[in-house]
């Protein structure tokens, strides 16, 4: 089984959620296990059942695991959020096609596994409205997202670096363990934002 | 009484003089209305050359202004079409302002762009940030969507609040009256003083694409040149932000671009554009 017959068959059926989450993880393990060179694609995505939480500190994110607790509808399921509220929001295919043409196109040729994806909750220690007094009322504090991460072969040099000084290169960091970011607002399935992330650098 | 800025913001001073912001933030503005647009007359290329940063604008180096920590500006959002063959991920066009330390090599910018691979959804120009203390960084992008046609205020703000665990202060990303992000690092701390002349920090404001054949944003025809107005500088005694003194630096690296700035060296309104 390769990697794309492996994620196709857990997205052809959404409403086992769990069943198909442990599928996925499954099907994780045997693409690294056994296709270490396989060309991965990025039309599909394998959903993580992650746990604990995922800090970001360059885009001032923290995500925590979310479970779904079921099926809603058709593209949907339901979860309690991170405030105990039991909320419907849309599952990871409605998510990831809000995305997948963009990470397809991205990472074509630099794909160097495939694109994971999970339910969780997003708190961003920056975003927000200033007030009167300069201090900040935060946004996402325990929204929820589905996260989609697409690790890289290789840093893309997409910044934006602005004129160089006195016509001498701007130092470029040695970027390691690159990955794009992508955060899909989960109750309704667009895109908040979306980075590269590196490891090291 | 005032204290030197290079005094009360390094982080072995956090227990210094905490800074007022309501007059950085009396300044601030909301959304301005949107104007009806017609699609840009751009003069898209399809086929790439390769990567080449060029830039369209104008610059405070080599004339820098000491004493200024942030910047700010009001941009009229406009799109720009990006090449299509041979076009790689580098492949971006995007308006902004920006402070940087040329003896750091750091930057911090806030503006709009278009991205490779944005259609549908996607294809309204995004906003996005970047920073980095000693080298470009890496950029990010935040999918509100910014319409053409729109104008919005685009600010870096240093500012002492908010900032990530254990630092004093940090540039601010502002979009309007919205923060999107703060940076990891205190650029008086990174930086240096920007009262010195040896380690000043410099202002930029620039369209900017990664191939000659990529459109700055804007068109010279069709009322869709993409508009710079109300350019401040935040003063690094105050925090406040003012005008600054008019010795900017125009630069256009493209004879496919073009920059119109009538009698004020950029402090007045001037616009970008790829020409029709």
């Amino acid at each position: 089984m390769n990697g794309k017959a492996c994620t196709r068959q857990r997205m052809a059926v959404p409403s086992m959620l769990a069943a198909a989450a442990l599928l996925a993880a499954g099907c994780a393990m045997a693409q690294g296990a056994s296709l270490p060179h396989a060309a991965f694609s990025a039309t599909s995505f394998v959903e993580k059942a992650g746990t604990g939480t995922v800090s970001f500190p360059e885009t001032n994110a923290r995500l925590t695991h979310l479970a779904a607790t079921g099926n809603a509808a058709a593209g949907k399921v339901t979860a309690t959020d991170a405030a105990g509220q039991s909320v419907t929001l849309v599952d990871g295919n409605t998510a990831y096609g809000a995305v997948r043409a963009m990470i397809e196109g991205i990472t074509t040729g630099n794909l160097a596994g495939p694109v994971a994806g999970g339910l969780y909750s997003y708190y961003n220690s920056a975003y927000g409205q200033i007030q009167p007094n300069g201090k900040v009322k935060l946004t996402y504090q325990g929204t929820p997202v589905w996260m989609f991460t697409a690790p890289l072969t290789h840093h893309v040099n997409d910044a934006v670096g602005g004129l160089i000084p006195n016509n001498s290169p701007r130092p470029t960091p040695n970027y390691t363990g690159c990955s794009f970011v992508y955060i899909v607002d989960a109750a309704s399935g667009s895109l908040l934002t979306n980075w590269q992330h590196c490891t090291s650098s | 009484m005032r204290v030197r800025p290079s005094l009360r913001k390094l982080p072995a001073t956090k227990s210094g003089t905490r800074v007022a912001f309501g007059a950085a933030l009396a300044l601030a503005t909301g959304l301005a209305s949107l104007a009806a647009v017609q699609p840009a007359a751009h003069a898209a290329i399809r086929q790439c050359n390769g990567y080449q940063p060029l830039f369209d604008g104008f610059y405070s180096d080599p004339n820098p202004q000491t004493g200024i920590e942030g910047v700010s500006g009001h941009i009229r959002v406009e799109d720009g079409s990006l090449c299509t063959i041979g076009s790689g991920a580098y492949n971006t066009t995007s308006s902004w302002v920006m402070i940087e330390s040329p003896s750091a090599g750091g930057l911090a910018q806030v503006g709009f762009w278009r991205y490779p691979t944005w259609s549908g959804p996607l294809g309204d120009p995004q906003y996005f940030y970047e920073f980095g203390a000693t080298n470009a960084g890496s950029p990010v992008g935040w999918h509100t969507g910014v319409p053409a046609g729109s104008t919005h205020r685009f600010w870096v703000q240093w500012v002492n609040n908010g900032c990530p665990s254990g630092l004093f202060g940090c540039f601010a990303f502002n979009i309007d009256t919205t923060r999107i992000a703060v940076s990891n690092f205190n650029p008086y701390s990174a930086w240096g003083d920007p009262n010195n002349r040896a380690t000043v920090w410099n202002m930029q404001f620039f369209g900017e694409t990664h191939d000659n054949s990529t459109d700055i944003m804007g068109s010279n025809t069709g009322g869709v040149a993409t508009v710079w107005s109300s350019l401040q500088a935040q003063d690094a005694g105050t925090d406040g932000y003012r005008s600054f003194t008019c010795n900017l630096t125009a630069r256009v690296d493209s004879n496919r671009y073009g920059l119109n700035y009538p009698s004020n060296k950029g402090c007045g309104t001037w616009s970008t554009y790829t020409k029709a």
